[in-house]
């Protein structure tokens, strides 16, 4: 398996054709499979438009990245955004793409995609080694659930949500021959070498901690003409209180100019999630986490994913310097997992929240060298995404916000 | 450096983790290797197969298995099966299969997609959803190990990743049964053979013999010898050659020696011998050709000899006469040797009046009268008709030449008693004696014949001596 990956700021179909034909030559024959990411800026029709005509056979995964994306090479995150992709040569392996819109039963939608998927991969009924995924914002968890459906709960799920720069519903997913802004894509991965990923958090729990006694759903503001009626990402009360209350308690008053009047608190709140066990590695708990991102008029939150009365929550707490550095420990848990050199390794794709980013954002090139030191020379491609899925190690694949996933390609 | 604590956090999770997948993978390995255990040791395919559904049900959780083997490039049957419905059902190749058997372990989450399972009828099948696909390759045919559920989905990629573990164990177990197979059957031929193969330690014991080599060579006698001890004393020293030589490489070499058989004789084998040092021991194959060996020996001597004497031949002489004219021209004139050249006097009367038969009688006593006039080195033949020829190495003189040629003319003067005819036959004899004038051997002949020539005309003459290639000295009888 051969894997290249480059990046262009330039709007143009006309850059991005270049830029396909630099990762042909780093290829040295055809890809069987790209995988490419784009701020909302660029256009995204004329692109696989004329991505098709040169390489009509290609599986091609797409969605957009909040404001940028980013390579080996370094930040693509002008004026314009950026875009970058990542080709895999890999003759004796199989990939196929499958894309549904979600409405109106995005688990239904994620069934027939993954299904498309297999199909195109020339390989159905089988069991793929990793299933990719990108989808709009807002039902991750029917999707995962739609996909475990058919395949069953062991087959590892790592992508993220498509994002796009203000959180205004501009996202998109897209293959080789479609644009959406509602679907569900997914990749069949049937690679002829091992992958690796690792699933991390990297923030740690607090002392504060209670039981959500309600929840329910609601009608996104940001997520403009998806339904979201079977979400349930409204957290309505901790402890039999309001829960924007208990969590600004929690927090020392980081939310009070939110309280009674409602607004946005995305920014605010990156470093200071709440968590939920996700399982427990002996007998140190794992946490997936939700990223509250606004304060209702009753002083409910609004998540990036879902809750359920009786969930015990946590306040978790992360630094910017953690945020920086962890993206490079995931990737080296990710190769951990299989006892790799960085030697051993193709390249990678890599999912960063958006949140995260935008928290770091004039640090993003130091995240970038954290993960160049830990794959060294290993061309990867990062997204930048409004909500992540991973597979924790114990199994279970799992949705959540300011989480890390990594996807490792062996060479061999 | 400032550990932050959720970093603190995530090396503690880290640990956890290694700590939780070295747990996985040493229990993982136990199993494995205690079921390969169980699958190093069947004896056949039926034994085999339970060993293996024992080994992987250790490691994967699953229903039925059975096993396929290609029955040509494009169909399998089953070799194996714990599932009766299973068991007489045909399987076409298509991709999955392939897949599989290039080393790819498929799982499938549900069978009812796969080409292969779509072909086979619903009966046989009934039972079975999902299915695991597990390519071996320790046999000479394609072979498939093939475990099933009776529930979707039930397959994931962490079962094909133990698969993909397994496999190589289970190909080993399957190429292990195939061997010891293959190791009764040349046992058998081994058996069978009429020639006597053996296996030696480097120090020459014997460690495995077939059932000729027993008969060939066993003896009540003596216990076990080496097989330096059943080679020719005079055979050893070339053989131990051999060997040695072997040590340097895994070539075998033939080699023609005598081997002692239980019977006390000696017979000639031909040994094929392999070494094998990283073995520590050496391959024999010893076939007996001692009857064609005595033959060829009978052969050769009948080429170099005079059928009716006894003699060397002309052909034997000259090989003789050649060699120690070499030898003499080496030495630069030591040792000298002589020619004597000695023709009947009236042969051909004797022939003609008496017959051929007491001609032949009177060749032979003649012949044996020479032989036993000289000494055991020096060499009597018979070039034809009634001239013979003797060369007497290492002679210091003329003087020892002439004592021969007066030896055998004194016995001449005994009449041959021969079938009722007492006859006196006289001898002309010419002798040459090697100088470094002659350069050639047949020059030194040549001086003979003539001197002999003069004798004859001469016969005042006891023998004539040629001294030279240039002149010729008749010496007298005094």
């Amino acid at each position: 398996m051969r894997i290249a990956t480059g990046a262009t700021t330039d709007l143009s179909p006309e850059a991005v054709l270049a830029l396909y034909e630099t990762l042909l030559e780093d290829l040295q024959q055809d890809p069987d499979f790209i995988v490419l990411f784009c701020s909302e800026d660029y256009e995204i029709k004329p692109i696989i438009t004329a991505l098709q005509h040169r390489t009509p056979n290609v599986a091609l995964h797409g969605g957009t990245s909040c404001k940028g994306v980013m390579t080996q090479m370094g930040v693509a995150a002008g004026e314009n955004g950026g875009l970058a992709m990542l080709a895999i040569s890999d003759p004796d392996g199989s990939y196929g793409v499958g894309v549904v819109p979600c409405a109106p039963d995005a688990k239904e939608a994620a069934q027939q995609a993954i299904n498309q998927a297999l199909i195109n991969a020339d390989c159905p009924g089988e069991v793929p080694s990793m299933v990719w995924l990108s989808a709009v914002p807002g039902h991750e968890e029917a999707i995962l659930d739609g996909i475990a459906e058919v395949l069953g709960p062991d087959v590892p799920v790592a992508g993220g949500s498509s994002a796009d720069n203000e959180l205004d519903g501009s996202w998109k997913q897209f293959t080789i021959e479609e644009v959406y802004n509602d679907a569900v894509v997914v990749t069949a991965l049937f690679p002829s070498t091992d992958v690796m990923f690792a699933f991390h958090s990297g923030y740690e729990p607090t002392d504060a901690k209670g039981l959500i006694t309600k929840a329910g759903g609601y009608e996104a503001t940001v997520n403009k003409g998806v339904a979201t009626a079977t979400s349930q990402r409204t957290l309505i009360e901790i402890n039999g209180r309001p829960a924007a209350e208990v969590y600004n308690q929690w927090t020392d008053g980081l939310i009070s100019d939110m309280l009674g009047s409602g607004g946005h608190i995305l920014g605010l709140t990156t470093l200071r999630p709440l968590g939920r066990v996700a399982g427990y590695i002996g007998e140190v708990p794992y946490f997936q986490l939700s990223h509250p991102d606004s304060v209702t008029a009753d002083n409910a939150l609004t998540l990036f994913s879902d809750m359920a009365a009786g969930d015990e929550i946590v306040l978790m707490r992360g630094t910017v310097d953690s945020l920086i550095t962890r993206a490079g420990r995931v990737a080296t848990s990710a190769m951990e997992t299989h006892v790799a050199d960085p030697e051993d390794v193709a390249g990678a794709l890599i999912v960063y929240c958006a949140g995260c980013m935008l928290t770091v954002e004039n640090r993003l090139g130091e995240v970038v060298d954290s993960i160049r030191e830990a794959l060294p020379g290993i061309p990867f491609l990062g997204t930048f995404t409004y909500g992540e899925q991973g597979c924790f190690l114990n199994g279970g694949n799992k949705h959540g916000n300011l989480m890390i996933s990594v996807l490792l390609f062996t060479k061999e | 450096m400032v550990i932050q604590s959720e970093q603190l956090l995530e090396t503690v999770l880290d640990l956890e983790r290694s700590r939780q997948r070295e747990r996985d993978i040493r229990l993982e390995a136990e199993a494995l290797l205690e079921g390969l255990r169980g699958m190093s040791g069947a004896q056949d395919k039926e034994e085999l197969f339970s060993a293996l559904v024992q080994a992987l049900r250790s490691v994967i959780d699953f229903d039925q298995a059975f096993i396929l083997q290609a029955k040509n490039a494009t169909a399998m049957t089953v070799l194996a099966t714990t599932c009766a419905s299973i068991q007489d059902s045909h399987w076409k190749i298509g991709p999955v299969f392939s897949k599989a058997l290039s080393g790819k372990p498929v799982a499938s989450f549900d069978i009812t997609q796969i080409p292969e399972w779509k072909q086979l009828p619903a009966a046989t099948v009934s039972t079975v959803r999902s299915a695991l696909h597990i390519g071996l390759s320790g046999s000479s045919k394609k072979t498939l190990l093939v475990v099933t559920h009776q529930d979707l989905k039930h397959f994931g990629p962490r079962h094909v990743k133990k698969a993909r573990r397994f496999s190589p164990l289970a190909s080993q177990a399957l190429l292990t049964l195939e061997l010891r197979r293959a190791l009764i059957e040349r046992d058998r031929f081994y058996q069978l053979s009429l020639d006597a193969m053996a296996i030696f330690s480097l120090d020459g014991a014997l460690v495995q013999q077939n059932q000729s080599w027993s008969t060939t060579f066993d003896d009540e006698q003596v216990q076990a010898p080496t097989i330096f001890a059943l080679v020719h004393p005079e055979d050893r020293a070339p053989f131990q050659d051999v060997i040695d030589q072997l040590h340097q490489s895994e070539e075998s070499q033939v080699i023609k020696t005598r081997l002692r058989k239980n019977s006390g004789d000696y017979h000639w084998f031909s040994c094929s011998i392999a070494v094998y040092p990283d073995q520590m021991m050496y391959y024999i194959v010893a076939r007996n050709i001692h009857d064609s060996v005595l033959f060829e020996q009978k052969l050769a001597y009948q080429a170099g000899h005079d059928s009716l004497t006894g003699l060397k031949n002309r052909a034997e002489f000259m090989e003789y006469l050649k060699s120690s004219f070499s030898l003499y021209r080496k030495g630069r004139g030591e040792p000298c040797f002589a020619l004597l050249f000695l023709d009947l006097n009236k042969f051909k009367q004797i022939n003609d009046t008496l017959g051929h038969d007491i001609g032949d009688e009177l060749l032979k006593a003649f012949a044996a009268t020479l032989q036993d006039v000289v000494r055991s080195n020096d060499v009597v033949s018979r070039l034809g008709g009634d001239e013979f020829t003797i060369i007497l190495p290492k002679v210091n003189s003329i003087e020892d030449a002439k004592a021969v040629g007066n030896r055998i003319r004194t016995r001449c003067q005994t009449p041959y008693e021969l079938k009722g005819h007492s006859i006196q036959v006289s001898t002309s004899i010419g002798i040459a004696m090697s100088t470094p004038d002659f350069t050639h051997a047949e020059e030194i002949i040549h001086a003979a014949d003539l001197a002999m020539y003069n004798a004859k005309q001469d016969k005042s003459l006891p023998f004539s001596i040629h001294q030279g290639p240039l002149h010729c000295n008749l010496v007298s009888n005094s």
